[in-house]
């Protein structure tokens, strides 16, 4: 798995590639704590280069958004291939993720609202 | 049955001493399933939750279940034609596995959603604590679970039919039945009111009150409509993308935009095929959307809720005429009106048939359907002459209809008939005798029989009969023998001949009509075809018929391989 982290501003783009599943997951927390810690109040996970995610990966992107409403941040999941959305239908987990088509709208939509 | 061939099957297993590595050793394992030719179109959605399900049982077993490069975790797969099997093994402490699958973590747990992933995944998830440790993981293929549901609503809808049951009780039933097989929020089962030529609610589920009140398709507007012109089964499973000319669902507001919805199609007296209404699904519950696979189990479905739905319509029809004495003409309709039109072409094979229906009634009956490059037929002959056995041949054909297509032999199919029948036979007191054959255009003709008199089959070559006997009881008696099957090849110029024991009725023999004198007249007329065969043979047969007191049913099907 591949994590390339961009800043603009106090948002964090996280450009994913691979699978997000128990072997890779503490990869991805990793780079979540470092931008997290450093400059990221607002997350937008690219998902659209992730072509699995196993329940573990999901636990990753729950903790963010536990993490972030808890300080009033927002987190945007972007450009999930179908295989990826159907395990967040499976665990009803869409209605509670914020899900966007790309990063660029995503962007666009934090923009928007500031 | 018979042994499993070994291309119907695929086994392979896996030790992993580390996650390192994992997802793509589950890959390449599918991988390796998709090139056995069986397997090699399952569903890619079947084949995501395969690869979810292993990588979430073998997780499970590094995180929770202690292995590790000494204690290796163990993952068995195996593929059948009607199930998947996975088990993993570890050698850790184990779990209390039935309070853990009970539990749905909520929208913010971080963690535990692997086994209620695994739960929605499978259709068994099954776990025994020990030395290994073992989860063991059933999906089965959507072929045996399209049989079982389908057999499950025939056998609800039969029963709401014997009971008597006003049509809007059958109504709910079928809706709650699909609800709960589809797992579904909403569905809508919208009839034809010819007075204002909208589709209006019959019975719904999750629609508000309002919006049922408010809901009037007409012919071709929306999904709904669409379908009832067409009478043509949809799913549309993403509506951004339909064509300019396709249909859009008519209203917002749904959680998904995965639907799927099929022509209720009824066969009424009268007047040709008809669709009387369309049944629609949307939302399901765990988010999922609609697959090809479930378009097909809900048109399997909807036709055999139209059967039970025309059949109570008749039962109403004979209880306005009650003492008109008009139950022989009814009986004499619902027969007239479930034999084929016109038969099936396959290959060099000329079939045809004549339902000869006695005015007192009777439960003869025949089918032929193409199936594949082949074809699939039955002769049958419900015992009694009366609404009820005219009621009980309706069911014969909706379940064989509907199970027409499966895979296995005529004498797997003429045993789940049986399974399906058995209950309402007993309580009837009724029996069916019958053939279930099968003809493959290499000229092979395989067949299954129940109690029925036996198949003719006319060598050609040889100018010669043989007769096939049937090893099974009729239906309605029990008979747990494994499935039968009888094959033939056929040699250009040979006759098969199916038929019921009207033909051959004993009383016949005093006016001089008997199978010898049958036989020599087929012999004499074999340069017909098969369409004048057996037009031939019903005027040899008549006189004879015509002279018994109480004549019964004949049904007489002729096959044959062009020379």
């Amino acid at each position: 798995m591949r994590v390339n982290a961009k800043e603009v501003g106090d948002i964090c783009i996280l450009e994913i590639e691979g699978e997000v599943d128990a072997e890779h997951s503490a990869q991805l927390k990793k780079a979540i704590v470092k931008a997290r810690d450093e400059f990221a109040k607002h997350f937008i996970l690219d998902l659209s280069r992730v072509s699995f995610i196993d329940s573990t990966g999901l636990g990753v992107l729950i903790s963010l958004m536990r993490h972030l409403n808890e300080n009033s941040g927002r987190l945007k999941l972007a450009g999930l291939q179908d295989e990826v959305r159907s395990i967040f239908e499976i665990t009803r987990l869409y209605k509670v993720f914020d899900l966007v088509p790309s990063a660029e709208d995503a962007l666009k939509d934090f923009q928007k609202k500031k | 049955m018979s042994e499993v061939k070994p291309s119907r099957r695929f086994k392979k297993d896996l030790s992993l001493n580390s996650l390192r590595g994992l997802e793509s050793q589950v890959t390449s394992l599918l991988k390796a399933l998709a090139k056995v030719p069986f397997f090699s179109n399952l569903p890619k959605g079947l084949l995501g939750d395969l690869k979810l399900g292993m990588i979430e049982g073998l997780s499970n077993a590094f995180i929770h279940g202690g292995s590790n490069a000494k204690r290796p975790a163990k993952l068995r797969f195996e593929a059948l034609p009607k199930k998947i099997e996975i088990c993993i093994e570890d050698s850790g402490e184990g779990f209390p596995f039935q309070a853990a699958l009970r539990r749905r973590p909520s929208d913010i747990e971080a963690n535990g959603r692997g086994l209620w992933i695994l739960k929605n995944l499978f259709d068994t998830v099954g776990y025994r604590r020990g030395r290994p440790n073992r989860l063991v993981l059933v999906r089965k293929l959507t072929r045996q679970q399209r049989l079982d549901d389908a057999i499950e609503l025939f056998n609800m809808l039969q029963e709401g039919i014997q009971q008597l049951k006003p049509k809007h009780h059958l109504y709910d039933r079928f809706m709650d039945f699909v609800v709960e097989a589809f797992n579904v929020e909403r569905a809508s089962f919208l009839i034809y009111d010819p007075e204002s030529g909208k589709l209006k609610v019959a019975t719904s589920r999750g629609l508000s009150p309002k919006l049922i009140e408010k809901i009037a398709v007409g012919s071709g507007e929306g999904v709904a409509g669409y379908v009832f012109k067409t009478s043509r089964p949809l799913l549309v499973n993403n509506v951004t993308k339909v064509g300019m000319n396709d249909p859009r669902p008519r209203r917002k507001g749904y959680h998904t935009s995965s639907f799927v919805s099929v022509p209720i199609i009824a066969s009424p007296l009268h007047i040709g095929e008809e669709t009387i209404g369309v049944l629609n699904l949307t939302d399901r519950r765990d988010g999922s959307r609609f697959s090809s696979n479930d378009l097909k189990l809900l048109n399997v479905m909807a036709a055999q809720a139209a059967s039970a739905f025309r059949i109570r319509d008749l039962l109403d029809t004979v209880k306005q005429h009650e003492g008109l004495n008009r139950e022989p003409e009814i009986v004499h309709e619902i027969q007239s009106r479930l034999l084929p039109e016109k038969f099936p072409t396959v290959g060099d094979l000329e079939i045809s048939g004549h339902c000869q229906l006695s005015m007192r009634g009777g439960g003869d009956y025949y089918d032929v359907i193409p199936v594949g490059d082949g074809l699939r037929g039955v002769v049958a002959d419900v015992s009694g002459h009366d609404v009820g056995s005219a009621i009980t041949m309706a069911s014969f054909r909706a379940i064989f209809r509907s199970m027409v297509f499966d895979p296995n032999s005529p004498g797997y199919l003429l045993q789940v008939l049986r399974w399906a029948m058995h209950e309402d036979l007993i309580k009837l007191h009724q029996f069916i005798s019958c053939w279930v054959f099968e003809y493959r255009p290499s000229g092979v003709f395989r067949v299954s029989g129940a109690g029925h008199p036996p198949v003719m089959h006319y060598r050609a070559a040889q100018k010669k009969w043989s007769f096939l006997f049937s090893n099974h009881l009729p239906l309605g008696l029990e008979d747990e023998s494994k499935p039968q099957n009888k094959k033939i090849v056929l040699e250009k110029g040979d006759l098969i001949i199916l038929y019921t024991d009207g033909l051959f009725d004993p009383r016949m023999r005093a006016t001089g009509f008997d199978k010898q004198k049958f036989c020599e007249r087929v012999e004499n007329i074999l340069h017909l075809s098969t369409a004048e065969l057996v037009r031939e043979i019903v005027r040899e047969v008549a006189p004879h018929h015509m002279a018994l007191n109480n004549p019964d049913d004949i049904a007489l099907l002729v096959l044959r391989r062009r020379s």
